[in-house]
C-alpha cells in the first residue's frame, strides 16, 4: 500500500509539472499581450514598454517559467494582471462556489446514476432500460449551454419558482465565511433564510451539470451489471432462494463497481468542464468563472493558477478513486 | 421477477425538497427594491477598484464615486467646474496650473485631505506608471508637483498641455488617501490593498464586493459636500442580457446596461419602464493602415470613403441609432466643425479615383475585426459588400480581442473596424491622438498616418492657450483629416439606458457615459 501510494505520489507529480510546463508555454505563446490590456485602449508605447517591464514579460521565456516554478515552490501563484490582487486570494474566494456547484452534482449523478444503470440492467431492452437511456443519451448530446438557457426560461424568467443567476437572493446576506461553502456556513451559523436561498440558487445548476454528466456512469453501471448478472455466482446466489434485492446489491453491484468507480473519477474531469459553461451561464462567480474572464483578458498567473489547481483537483479525485477500489473490493492488492 | 430497483426513498427524497424549496414560493416574486437603494444591473463584473490602475469603464462606474478630484464636469456639460479645488490660476505659457484647495475635508479613513495628499495622490499614480497614468506621458512627471502650503498645489508641466483642466475631471486624477501606503506589501504602494478597497473623500464608498455577484457602494458619513438621498448603491453582476431585461421589468432591478438595441426596444413600452437616449461621443471608424502600398495613396483611401454606404450601415446595423460623423471630431464636442466635407455614398465617383490611383482592375485587401462584437461583424460584411462593386476584394479576418489589440499595435491588418471614446472632454482626444505620427498603433494613430504638416498642427493646438487661435488649428485638422480620408469615419452612437420610472434626478454626461450621477440619483415611491 505505501509502495503504491509513493508510486502514485511520484506519477502525480510528474502529471503536475507536464501540466505546468505546457500550460505556461501554451499561454505564453498565444499571440496577443497582456500588458496591452492593462494599459487599455490608448496608451503610449513607453507606458505598454514599462507594464510589459513590470510584468517580467520583456524577458526571455525559460527564464519567466524559472521565475514562476521559483515563486510556485514558495507558494506563491504571483498576481492577477487582471485583479491586480494575488492569484491565491481571488482562487481561495472562487473555489468553494465551484466545489459546492461540482460537488453536489457528482452526489446526484452517483445517487441517480448508479440505480438507474442498475434497472437498466435489470429491465433489458424493457420500457425501463429505453428510459434510462434517453435520459443518459439526451445529457450527453443536448448543449449544455442551450439547455441552461431553456431551464433559465422555464423555470426563472416564465414559472418564475427559481432564481436564474448568483448564489443567493439580493436581500439575503451571505452566512459568516468558515468553509465559504454557503450550504455548510449556513448550516453553522443557523441562518435558515441563507440556507434556503443559497438550497434553492443551486437547484437548477446542479441539475444542469448532472444531468449532463450522467450518461458515462449508467451506461457503465448498465453494461458491468450486465455481465455480472450472466456470471456463475450470481446464479448460485439465486438458487439458493437469496432475495432478488440482495442479489442485486449485495452480489452483482459491488463486483460491478469497480469500473464504475473509474467513470465516476473521470467523469469528475467531465463536471469541471461542464461547470465553466454552467457557471457562465447562470453568472455563479465560481473558478470556471474566474477562469473565463481571466482567459480573455490572457492574465498569464490566473490562469496558470487555475490549471494547476484544477490539475491538482483532478489528480487527487483520480487517486482516491484508486485506493477505493480496495476498499470496494478486498481482492485487490495494491503492490 | 418483480424487483424494486429503486427503493421507496428514492422516490420521496426528491419530492420532498423541491416541495420544502420550490413550493412556499409566490410565482414571479416581484419585490419591489427599498427606496434609498439603487439596484443597477451590470454584464461584466469590475476588475480593480484601484483608480490610478484601471482604465476600464465598468470599473470607473464603480470607482467614480468613491473619490473626489480636483475638478468636475458641471452637470451634463463638458464644462469644468470646481470640486476639491476651490479655485485655480494658469500661468501665460500655460504650463503653471495652481490650485487653491477647499478645508477641512476628509477621506474615508480619516487622514486630512491637504495639498500633501494631493501630491501624493499624483506622484502614486505617476510613480506606478499603470495604464492609468498614460494620460500624462510626456506631459507631467513627479518632480512637477509641488506643495506650495498645505491648502494650495502647484503642477509645472514639461509643455503646454491645454486639456489638462478638463483631464484633471477624470477617473485616473481621483484624489486617493496617502493612508493607503498603511496597507503597502512588498513596495506595491497599497495596489493589492486598493484593489478591493476604497481609499477617498467622495459621496459613496465601497462598502462590500462579492466578485462575480455584486458591489456594494454606501454613503461616505463623513462626505463633505450634499448627502446623496442613496443609502447604498448595489452594482449586481448579471452576465445574461436577458436575464438584466426581464430583473428590469420585474422591477427587481432599477436601471441596467447593456443590453442590445432590440431588447430595449421590447422594453421601451413596458410599464414602469423609461429608456433614456442621447447622442454620445462613442464613435465608430474604419482605421486605414497607410503601410499598405495601396492604402498609403489618397486616392484609394478616398475611392474607400466614396464607396462606403454609411447610411445603410447606420440603418442596418444600428437601425437608427446613430449619425453619420462629419469630420473626426465629434458632434457636441468643442472644436467640431459643422462645415467640413462629408463623404456620402458615390460609387462611380469612387471607381473613378481607384483609375486615378491607377488600379482600374481593384485588388485585394483585409478588414480585421473581433467576431465577438456583433456590430463590428455586421459592419464587416456591409463594407465588404460596398468595396467589392468598387472592385476591392475584402476578406474578413476574425481575432480575439487580445490578438487583435497586438495586431493593431504592430500594424498587423490592412483595415480594422474600432470604437473611440474621449477620456477627458477635449478635442484633442480626437486630433492629437489620431493624427500625430508618433502614436502610431494602439496609442491612437492607428491608421500610420504620417504627415508633417499635420504633425505640426496637432501638437500646435495642445498648446495653443488663447481658445479662438485653437478652434481655427481644429478646423484646419479637420480639414486636412478629410481631405486625406485617414480612417473611414462612420458615425457617432445614440447611449440608451433603461430605467425604472421611479429613478429620478439622472443627469447624463456624454463624458461619463458608464457613471450615472449615483450622487445625484433618488427614488421616488
Amino acid at each position: 500500500m505505501a509502495h503504491f501510494l509513493a508510486r502514485r505520489l511520484l506519477l502525480q507529480f510528474l502529471v503536475f509539472a507536464g501540466v505546468l510546463v505546457l500550460t505556461f508555454l501554451i499561454s505564453h505563446v498565444v499571440p496577443g499581450d497582456p500588458a496591452l490590456l492593462r494599459a487599455g485602449p490608448k496608451a503610449s508605447a513607453e507606458t505598454i514598454a514599462k507594464i510589459r517591464h513590470d510584468m517580467g514579460l520583456d524577458r526571455p521565456l525559460p527564464i519567466q517559467l524559472a521565475v514562476y516554478v521559483r515563486e510556485l515552490l514558495r507558494g506563491d501563484l504571483g498576481t492577477s494582471i487582471r485583479t491586480q490582487r494575488p492569484v491565491i486570494t481571488d482562487i481561495a474566494e472562487h473555489f468553494p462556489a465551484t466545489f459546492e456547484l461540482t460537488t453536489l452534482s457528482l452526489l446526484v449523478v452517483v445517487a441517480v446514476g448508479i440505480p438507474l444503470g442498475v434497472l437498466s440492467a435489470v429491465r433489458k431492452d424493457r420500457l425501463p432500460d429505453h428510459f434510462s437511456r434517453v435520459v443518459a443519451i439526451s445529457g450527453v448530446s443536448l448543449p449544455v449551454f442551450w439547455l441552461g438557457l431553456v431551464l433559465i426560461y422555464v423555470f426563472f424568467v416564465r414559472l418564475g419558482w427559481l432564481p436564474g443567476t448568483g448564489r443567493l437572493d439580493m436581500g439575503v446576506d451571505p452566512p459568516p465565511p468558515l468553509t465559504g461553502l454557503y450550504l455548510v456556513d449556513s448550516v453553522a451559523a443557523r441562518d435558515w433564510e441563507a440556507l434556503r436561498s443559497s438550497v434553492r440558487h443551486l437547484l437548477l445548476p446542479v441539475f444542469l451539470l448532472s444531468y449532463v454528466s450522467l450518461a458515462p456512469v449508467v451506461r457503465m453501471v448498465r453494461s458491468s451489471m450486465l455481465e455480472v448478472l450472466g456470471q456463475d455466482y450470481i446464479r448460485t446466489a439465486r438458487a439458493k432462494g437469496l432475495a432478488e434485492r440482495l442479489v442485486l446489491y449485495r452480489h452483482a453491484l459491488r463486483n460491478a463497481l469497480i469500473p464504475t468507480l473509474t467513470v465516476i473519477g473521470l467523469s469528475y474531469g467531465t463536471l469541471l468542464q461542464g461547470a465553466v459553461v454552467t457557471e457562465t451561464i447562470f453568472a455563479w462567480p465560481g473558478m470556471a468563472y474566474y477562469a473565463v474572464g481571466s482567459m480573455t483578458y490572457l492574465d498569464y498567473p490566473a490562469v496558470m493558477g487555475i490549471t494547476l489547481v484544477s490539475a491538482l483537483i483532478y489528480t487527487t479525485v483520480n487517486l482516491v478513486v484508486d485506493l477505493l477500489y480496495g476498499v470496494v473490493d478486498p481482492r485487490i492488492r495494491y503492490d | 421477477m418483480a424487483v424494486r430497483v429503486f427503493g421507496w426513498m428514492w422516490a420521496v427524497v426528491p419530492v420532498v425538497v423541491v416541495a420544502l424549496l420550490a413550493a412556499p414560493l409566490p410565482a414571479g416574486s416581484a419585490q419591489a427594491t427599498p427606496q434609498d437603494v439603487l439596484i443597477f444591473g451590470s454584464t461584466s463584473d469590475v476588475e480593480t477598484m484601484d483608480p490610478q490602475v484601471t482604465v476600464d469603464n465598468i470599473a470607473w462606474r464603480a470607482i467614480y464615486y468613491c473619490y473626489d478630484r480636483l475638478v468636475q464636469l458641471k452637470g451634463g456639460t463638458t464644462e469644468v467646474a470646481p470640486q476639491l479645488a476651490e479655485s485655480w490660476t494658469i500661468s501665460p505659457d500655460g504650463k503653471t496650473f495652481t490650485f487653491r484647495l477647499r478645508r477641512g475635508v476628509k477621506f474615508t479613513d480619516g487622514t486630512p485631505l491637504d495639498a500633501r495628499a494631493v501630491q501624493f495622490s499624483f506622484t502614486r499614480l505617476l510613480k506606478m506608471g499603470k495604464g492609468a497614468a498614460g494620460l500624462w506621458d510626456g506631459i507631467l512627471d513627479a518632480s512637477g508637483i509641488t506643495v506650495v502650503n498645505p491648502t494650495t498645489i502647484r503642477f509645472t508641466l514639461k509643455t503646454p498641455f491645454a486639456p489638462f483642466l478638463g483631464s484633471l475631471a477624470t477617473d485616473q486624477a481621483s484624489i486617493v488617501s496617502p493612508g493607503v501606503m498603511k496597507h503597502e506589501s512588498g513596495g506595491d504602494m497599497g495596489q493589492a490593498w486598493l484593489a478591493g478597497n476604497s481609499a477617498g473623500s467622495g459621496p459613496f464608498r465601497l462598502k462590500e464586493w462579492r466578485r462575480g455577484e455584486r458591489l456594494v457602494l454606501e454613503r461616505n458619513p463623513t462626505y463633505w459636500g450634499r448627502k446623496p438621498a442613496l443609502r447604498q448603491v448595489i452594482i449586481r453582476n448579471i452576465p445574461d442580457p436577458a436575464v438584466l431585461r426581464d430583473l428590469l421589468e420585474r422591477g427587481e432591478v432599477d436601471m441596467g446596461e447593456t443590453l442590445t438595441d432590440d431588447q430595449l426596444d421590447a422594453l421601451k413600452g413596458k410599464p414602469g419602464i423609461t429608456v433614456f437616449e442621447a447622442p454620445s461621443f462613442l464613435v465608430t471608424y474604419l482605421y486605414l493602415n497607410n503601410k499598405n502600398p495601396y492604402l498609403s495613396k489618397v486616392k484609394v483611401r478616398q475611392a474607400i470613403s466614396y464607396a462606403i454606404d454609411y447610411e445603410g450601415i447606420i440603418r442596418g446595423v444600428k437601425k437608427g441609432r446613430a449619425v453619420q460623423m462629419r469630420g473626426p471630431i465629434p458632434q457636441g464636442m468643442a472644436g467640431h466643425d459643422k462645415t467640413v466635407f462629408q463623404y456620402t455614398r458615390n460609387v462611380a465617383r469612387a471607381r473613378q479615383l481607384l483609375a486615378e490611383a491607377g488600379y482600374p482592375q481593384g485588388f485585394e485587401l483585409s478588414l480585421l475585426i473581433d467576431p465577438g462584437i456583433r456590430e463590428w461583424a455586421d459592419i464587416a460584411t456591409i463594407v465588404q459588400a460596398n468595396l467589392a462593386e468598387v472592385g476591392i476584394k475584402v476578406k474578413i479576418e476574425g481575432f480575439a480581442r487580445p490578438t487583435m489589440r497586438a495586431k493593431l499595435d504592430k500594424a498587423d491588418f490592412d483595415m480594422a473596424t474600432g470604437f473611440w471614446t474621449p477620456d477627458y472632454p477635449d478635442a484633442d482626444m480626437f486630433t492629437w491622438f489620431w493624427f500625430y505620427s508618433k502614436n502610431g498603433g494602439l496609442a491612437g494613430n492607428r491608421s500610420f498616418y504620417v504627415n508633417p504638416q499635420m504633425d505640426r498642427l496637432v501638437v500646435a493646438q495642445r498648446q495653443e492657450t488663447d481658445p479662438a487661435k485653437r478652434l481655427a488649428l481644429f478646423r484646419q485638422i479637420q480639414k486636412i483629416a478629410v481631405e486625406d480620408a485617414v480612417y473611414v469615419y462612420l458615425h457617432q452612437a445614440i447611449y440608451r439606458i433603461p430605467m425604472r420610472d421611479r429613478v429620478r434626478g439622472y443627469v447624463y454626461n456624454p463624458m461619463l457615459l458608464f457613471m450615472p450621477n449615483f450622487n445625484g440619483i433618488s427614488k421616488g415611491p
